[in-house]
């Protein structure tokens, strides 16, 4: 019985489309029958909103997150304590869009630097000679605002201008010779950064530049100091 | 204020040459008052031993081959920055010069801010004496194998407080415990040469 009704069921489903196949070749619909829709391919990304300034593609959906890798190289009165670059910096990124074309979001970060020397270093009143290890961890907290210059809809590329502001725990070390010390302060930080993000049918990512500056803070030996450095990162990109 | 001296190696870093070899474990760290004429200082007083800090605290007065080795290296870099040694039982003197070895793994501060507590009693200071160290000068968290030297800036002393400010100070530090470390003597004599190099300012003018 029950296999029965499935066949009827399905001996239905197969006539209605066969009717929407003849209905969307033109022809009418036998009288009381309603005309069928055809079948049409599910978007990867959902459909676009019916304004031509609203964001359409994956990334642009109300929330999205990322994860980045990136290379970064210390500036100013860092590169005197730090001059290497370095290849481990990671954040974490959530961005919720407040309209259209800008949004908040919240990124946390890891950003490593170390160095190994020799040689004398003077502090000013003193100095200090033998074999030494620098190191520097800094774990950046901030809310990120954005603009997307979006210029077109679709999967086109999306440039956007942004900036953070926050919070950064940071972690000085020195060793030298046997000796070693650390110190660890909070210091508040402003990072601008521009980026793009490409669309793909599976997937988006991007391309992000930062400029992560924290404002002067104590670290070792009491001393005033303001890590800052520029990231290049590729960022990959999800939403839900 | 109480940090270790490694503390004090800071941002402005630059790094001029030098031939300073050691072990990778050495450290020759140098401190100074700028409160310190060193230009117009003439002479100085140093015993003609090293106190020894021992693991219990305690700390004797020795005169082995690497304590002389350390006073002469001090005495031909004093001279050579023109510098002039008077004998212990002068009452006047510019300078004292206090070295102290320790040689066993510690991990407090250096605390052992007495001429007393060392065993010195110059004629120009008496018991009881204690030093001051400069701004941003610290007391030193030795570890293996530490040599200390503290000059007092005899002129500057408060005898109402029994206190003499440190002008200048250097610490060596080393690891005396690996199989790989060379010569302890050959390198506590390059980090004293170390010292007075990076210290340009100690000189009588």
């Amino acid at each position: 019985m029950r296999i029965a009704t499935a066949a009827a069921a399905l001996t239905l489903c197969v006539a209605a489309g066969a009717l929407a196949q003849t209905s969307s070749q033109g022809t009418t619909a036998p009288p009381g029958y309603s005309p069928v829709e055809p079948l049409q391919p599910q978007p990867v990304y959902p459909a676009p909103p019916a304004s031509p300034t609203a964001m359409t593609s994956r990334t642009y959906r109300q929330n999205y997150g990322g994860l980045t890798y990136g290379w970064s190289i210390p500036s100013g009165d860092f590169r005197s304590f730090l001059s290497n670059d370095s290849w481990i910096n990671f954040t974490m990124e959530w961005h919720r869009l407040l309209a259209p074309n800008y949004g908040v979001g919240l990124i946390l970060g890891w950003n490593e630097f170390y160095q190994r020397t020799i040689g004398t270093t003077d502090f000013g009143n003193g100095a200090i000679t033998g074999d030494q290890y620098r190191h520097f961890n800094l774990f950046p907290l901030l809310v990120d605002f954005r603009f997307y210059l979006q210029k077109r809809g679709g999967t086109a590329p999306i440039p956007y201008l942004g900036g953070g502001f926050g919070g950064t725990y940071g972690v000085q070390y020195i060793s030298v010779g046997a000796t070693g010390a650390s110190s660890a302060n909070i210091a508040v930080t402003v990072a601008p950064e521009v980026g793009i993000i490409f669309n793909t049918p599976s997937t988006a990512f991007g391309l992000n530049v930062r400029w992560t500056y924290n404002f002067p803070a104590t670290y070792l030996a009491n001393r005033s100091f303001t890590p800052q450095y520029f990231t290049i990162s590729l960022m990959a990109l999800f939403s839900r | 204020m109480r940090r270790t001296l490694a503390l004090c190696v800071l941002a402005a870093a630059c790094y001029p040459d030098n031939n300073f070899s050691a072990t990778p474990s050495d450290a020759v760290i140098t401190v100074f008052d700028s409160a310190t004429d060193f230009a117009s200082a003439r002479t100085y007083q140093m015993p003609s031993d090293i106190v020894h800090l021992n693991s219990d605290g305690s700390s004797t007065r020795q005169t082995g081959t690497t304590d002389q080795l350390i006073i002469q290296k001090i005495q031909a870099n004093m001279t050579a920055r023109g510098y002039t040694q008077v004998p212990d039982s002068a009452t006047s003197s510019d300078f004292l010069v206090l070295s102290v070895v320790s040689t066993y793994q510690n991990i407090g501060y250096y605390t052992y801010g007495y001429a007393s507590t060392w065993g010195y009693y110059g004629a120009w200071y008496g018991a009881g004496w204690g030093y001051t160290y400069p701004v941003y000068a610290v007391p030193y968290q030795y570890q293996t194998g530490t040599v200390v030297t503290v000059m007092l800036d005899s002129r500057r002393k408060d005898p109402a407080k029994k206190n003499a400010p440190v002008g200048w100070a250097f610490a060596l530090n080393g690891d005396t415990t690996s199989s790989t470390t060379g010569d302890v003597a050959t390198r506590v004599g390059n980090g004293i040469d170390q010292a007075f190099k990076q210290s340009p300012y100690v000189e009588a003018k």
